[in-house]
């Protein structure tokens, strides 16, 4: 199992304590908005961090410059989310595939993407691979340069070791992450206490020297897939060429009872193609396979900052 | 590389005059940052470091050293563009380095290489005190000049 961080959980917890005693002692509202705790159930998509220290069970990991947060779950749906295919929309079937194989065979097989794009997307699923570690893609964390693209941190000093040019992989939680600056919209259901006592639910906010402890990611990214009938669709078009072909002869022959014959094949053909083509069901049965993403992960937190 | 920074100072004493300026990165084969007041943090030292004068150069590495100026307003010279003026804020300074065999591989797949860099200014000096390869460098400056050199 996971190792806890006990005593710097400790030492959170006490830090949040003394904010509050402190906010006590300054009952007047004249200091209005210094501080905000959340020691519930805080949530947050995306954190803006600057030069954030991450302490891990097992690392140190210090960055210099500006650090996205991200729960790995959402920094799949960015990719899958930022670009889409003309007509049924294939994007997000790619990404997945590309994921889990490696390969990238199914972009060719869209030829009228730009090339531009496909380089785009190539490379943010190349980085997404980078940080992707296991199995385990629900509960980490990833760190990141830039959101849109995604681009992976590569330079940062773990325990004291200064290191660049290799990606920092995802991180699993908990974590505790130190910052000088944070800037994040965060939603929560018990409310966040600021220091003048009033409590938000949501919100943007700046704050300066937070500390947050990543609890865990929510997962509640909804996935709709169609399955994908294409090769069902393609074995009952051959049919119905055939029967319409075999059809078309008979009928051509005016001999004996082939014209009989052929009258059923031809109007199997015909309904074989109208359902294939031309019917809704049709249409929606045996469109390609697509995966729709709907919903969010959003990481859960609690934190300690004085309001910027 | 030090004696063209003093020629540039010379020149810049005759004008101080200067615009803001839109664009906040810049590259420089050295650069030098003299402020009232300057703390700069060192990718991988845990103490930053404190000084007024701060120069910084690539005598190893090809390419040039890149400066981003992540926060602050950044005043440009009328008369020398070499010359910028910041009040207060924050400087980044890298030198990006590729890794040779990865940016080639990612060069034959046609793709946009994702990291295949190392960070390290060859050389910088921070009020006579020098540091080697060192990692990104983070200036938090006030009343700074900066000079880049060609």
């Amino acid at each position: 199992m996971f190792p806890e961080f006990s005593r710097e959980q400790q030492k959170l917890n006490l830090e949040i304590q003394q904010f509050f005693e402190k906010l006590k002692e300054k009952t007047d509202t004249s200091i209005f908005g210094i501080g905000m705790v959340a020691d519930n159930d805080a949530q947050t998509t995306f954190i803006k961090l600057r030069n954030p220290v991450i302490e891990t069970p097992e690392h140190r990991i210090v960055i210099l410059g500006t650090v996205y947060a991200v729960s790995l779950l959402e920094c799949k749906k960015a990719v899958q989310s930022r670009y889409t295919t003309p007509g049924v929309n294939r994007f997000p079937k790619i990404v997945e595939d590309m994921l889990r194989t490696g390969g990238s065979s199914e972009l060719g097989r869209i030829g009228r993407i730009d090339d531009e794009v496909m380089r785009a997307i190539r490379t943010e699923v190349r980085t997404l691979q980078r940080i992707y570690v296991g199995g385990e893609k629900s509960e980490r964390i990833a760190f990141l340069t830039s959101v849109d693209p995604i681009l992976s941190i590569s330079e940062y000093a773990i325990d004291g070791r200064h290191t660049s040019g290799v990606p920092l992989k995802s991180q699993l939680i908990p974590l505790i992450i130190k910052a000088e600056r944070a800037e994040m919209a965060f939603t929560s259901t018990a409310g966040m206490k600021v220091s003048d006592l009033r409590v938000e639910q949501r919100g943007v906010i700046d704050l300066i020297g937070p500390k947050f402890e990543i609890k865990g990611v929510q997962d509640n990214i909804i996935i709709t897939k169609s399955v994908g009938r294409e090769r069902i669709g393609d074995f009952i078009t051959i049919i119905a060429i055939i029967n319409l072909g075999i059809g078309a002869v008979l009928s051509l022959l005016r001999r004996g009872r082939f014209l009989e014959i052929s009258l059923p094949l031809l109007f199997s053909a015909a309904v074989l193609l109208w359902l294939r083509y031309f019917s809704e069901w049709g249409k929606e049965y045996f469109a390609p396979s697509e995966i729709g993403i709907e919903g969010e992960a959003p990481m859960e937190m609690r934190f300690i900052g004085e309001l910027a | 590389m030090k004696q063209k920074i003093e020629q540039i100072k010379e020149k810049f004493r005759g004008s101080p005059e200067a615009v803001l300026q839109d664009i906040k990165e810049f590259k420089s084969r050295a650069i030098e940052i003299s402020a009232e007041k300057m703390i700069v943090n060192i990718s991988g030292r845990e103490m930053p470091v404190e000084g007024h004068v701060l120069y910084s150069e690539n005598n190893k590495n090809p390419n040039p050293v890149e400066i981003t100026v992540t926060d602050g307003l950044v005043f440009q010279s009328k008369k020398d563009p070499r010359i910028l003026v910041i009040p207060e804020g924050i400087v980044e300074i890298s030198a990006k380095k590729e890794i040779p065999e990865q940016g080639a591989l990612y060069r034959k797949k046609g793709e946009i290489p994702i990291v295949p860099v190392v960070r390290d200014p060859d050389l910088t000096e921070i009020d006579g005190r020098t540091f080697r390869q060192t990692g990104t460098l983070q200036v938090k400056i006030v009343n700074a000049t900066i000079i880049l050199s060609d």
